[in-house]
């Protein structure tokens, strides 16, 4: 039971960074700054609420707000670098945040005990505020807002701008509003990821914000597909769960994952889920629906 | 004591001139980034780590022999990952080789957490690397020197003013560079590109081997983790420098050796990657192109 349970959690999450990194390829715009949000999120929340009592709810939307904030701030800048600039800029912003959130060290008096950051150590203690249900509740909640944005006029313009930004441009779409609000709001949600990592695990450091995790949030999209946001859900599920699945090779399983991820690039370089078996499948649910409605 | 530390700084970023400019090569070539040139080089550096720990570590002789063993190992590394991780994907975009080759660097390195622990020359975590020159220092005018950096120093130097001559004047350095300029010209004006491509991965690997035996003997202790740390520094400096661009890797790569010593000497170590990723992204966004480079206009 336990064990299943974190699978399913750590498999929860790893769909929320993963998503997290869809919202700013809808435009796209390729960003690797999802785990320095992660990251903020992470300190942030585990601050405000194991020094400071705040309940989850609040802290997370405190968090939200702040990488908002920041992901617009760092969302113009990054409008003027592109492909592969873009990526290694990014990445930069997740490494700094990373190594200077996992340097802090405050300890702040909470009903006589001292907590807080400790350095290297990690920050210890973090009250467990949220289970397997909560994770899953934002994920049902990200999978929803995607779903509708995918429907509106929004989300035509996102994927104008994402095959053709000049030409979005001419036909009158305001291409700086649509960046930077996706790159903010991919930002917010991997706040919130994170957020929702600290009050699950209780304790983080550095070592979980590295540059193998910022690799890992790339992995889950590419080996996913980046068409729709079915993608990084089925890319994320896939590298958390498969790995569990072969607990026989031991020691091996992480060599056994850097083969999964090789083997599946090489045959379909594109992702998993793509425009071909994504719309076999939508025909055949149209199909479907037609001979029920009688049509 | 200022001085000093530039001077280590120069000294020990020649190492990441050699990573970045094999590095910055193979980008220059087929417009992609090899993450697993780090684990390339953790590679190569426990080559030669192997020559000297059998071998014994008294002679320079034996110094050598680790080196051309670095070498010729980082070449069949960097023969394999392009056979695996580049040359199947020569027409998907850039991101898919960037995934294919980070693959690559989890498997290497994985495998070589399990080889440390069950090689008995090897220890967990950190091996030494034992060469005759850790005994070595230099002290001019009250200013101390390590030894192993002034012969890291002399070897990158040589190193690179043969690649610079390489590139220039040899004809497959003058293949690489039409392909550099462009891909389809090149060929049509009878240049083999896919010769051409493997050519640039072999010189880059084998520049990461000479850097691996380098930056082991002058670290003095090498690990399966090194090549990360590598693989990002290589990032910091080819943005710097400028993608693409060889003399702006080699002179970013001393940059960046002094930033950390001076990071390191005068604030925190553990901050160096700090102050130089927030050197990238103001390079990234006041110069694209890099800091020695002669484009001033910008383009995709």
């Amino acid at each position: 039971m336990g064990y299943v349970e974190t699978i399913l959690s750590v498999t929860g999450l790893n769909i929320i960074l993963a998503l997290s990194v869809y919202f700013s390829l809808t435009v796209g715009q390729f960003s690797l700054a999802q785990v320095g949000f992660w990251a903020i999120g992470a300190y942030g929340s585990a601050t405000l609420t194991a020094l400071f009592g705040w309940p989850l709810i609040p802290a997370l939307m405190a968090v939200a707000l702040v990488c908002g904030i920041i992901g617009v701030i760092l969302g113009f800048p990054c409008l003027r670098i592109r492909g592969i600039y873009l990526a290694l800029a990014t990445l930069g912003f997740s490494q700094v945040a990373a190594q200077l959130l996992g340097n802090l060290q405050f300890r702040i008096a909470v009903e006589g005990v001292l907590r807080g950051p400790e350095g290297l150590v990690g920050f210890r203690n973090i009250p467990v505020l949220t289970s397997v249900y909560g994770i899953y509740v934002f994920v049902a909640l990200l999978v929803a807002v995607l779903w509708w944005i995918g429907r509106t006029r929004f989300g035509m313009a996102l994927a104008a701008v994402r095959d053709d930004d000049v030409a979005a441009e001419f036909a009158g779409i305001n291409v700086v509003f649509v960046k930077v609000t996706m790159f903010a709001l991919g930002a917010a949600v991997a706040g919130i990821g994170g957020g929702l990592f600290a009050n699950y695990t209780s304790f983080i450091s550095a070592q979980d914000f590295g540059f193998h995790q910022t690799l890992f949030s790339l992995l889950y999209v590419a080996v996913g597909g980046i068409f729709t946001f079915i993608g990084p859900v089925v890319g994320a599920i896939l590298l958390t769960v498969l790995p569990e699945y072969v607990r026989f090779l031991g020691e091996n399983r992480a060599i056994f994952y850097g083969v999964i991820v090789l083997v599946i690039m090489l045959l379909r370089p594109r992702g998993l889920i793509d425009r071909s078996n994504l719309s076999a499948v939508r025909k055949l649910w149209r199909s479907k629906t037609a001979t029920r409605t009688g049509a | 004591m200022l001085f000093e530390t530039i001077l280590n700084g120069i000294l020990f970023g020649s190492t990441y001139s050699l990573v970045a400019i094999g590095f910055t090569l193979i980008f220059g070539v087929i417009h992609r980034l090899n993450v697993a040139h780090g684990a390339t080089i953790m590679v190569t550096a426990y080559a030669g780590a192997t020559v000297t720990i059998v071998f014994g570590s008294g002679s320079y002789l034996i110094l050598l022999l680790a080196f051309v063993a670095s070498v010729v190992t980082g070449m069949m590394v960097g023969l394999l990952v392009e056979f695996v991780a580049f040359r199947p994907l020569s027409r998907a975009s850039y991101l898919t080789p960037f995934v294919t080759s980070s693959a690559i660097a989890i498997i290497i390195e994985e495998i070589f957490v399990k080889l440390t622990r069950q090689v008995p020359i090897f220890l967990p975590e950190f091996t030494p690397f034992p060469s005759p020159l850790d005994d070595l220092s230099l002290s001019v005018a009250g200013i101390f020197i390590r030894g192993t950096y002034v012969i890291t120093f002399v070897v990158s130097l040589i190193l690179m003013a043969i690649l610079a001559r390489w590139v220039s004047k040899s004809p497959a350095g003058r293949a690489m560079r039409a392909v550099e300029e462009n891909a389809t010209v090149a060929a049509l004006l009878g240049v083999n590109v896919r010769r051409t491509e493997v050519t640039a991965f072999v010189v880059a690997s084998a520049l990461a081997g000479a850097s691996g035996c380098l930056i082991g003997a002058s670290v003095g202790s090498i690990s399966p983790f090194m090549g990360t740390h590598l693989i990002l520094i290589s990032f910091v400096v080819i943005v710097i420098g400028g993608l693409g661009n060889i003399v702006g890797a080699m002179l970013g790569g001393l940059l960046v050796g002094v930033l950390e010593a001076l990071v390191a000497r005068y604030w925190s170590p553990t901050y160096s990657e700090t102050v130089l990723f927030i050197a990238v992204f103001l390079v990234l966004l006041v110069r694209p192109h890099g800091l020695f480079s002669r484009l001033a206009v910008e383009k995709d």
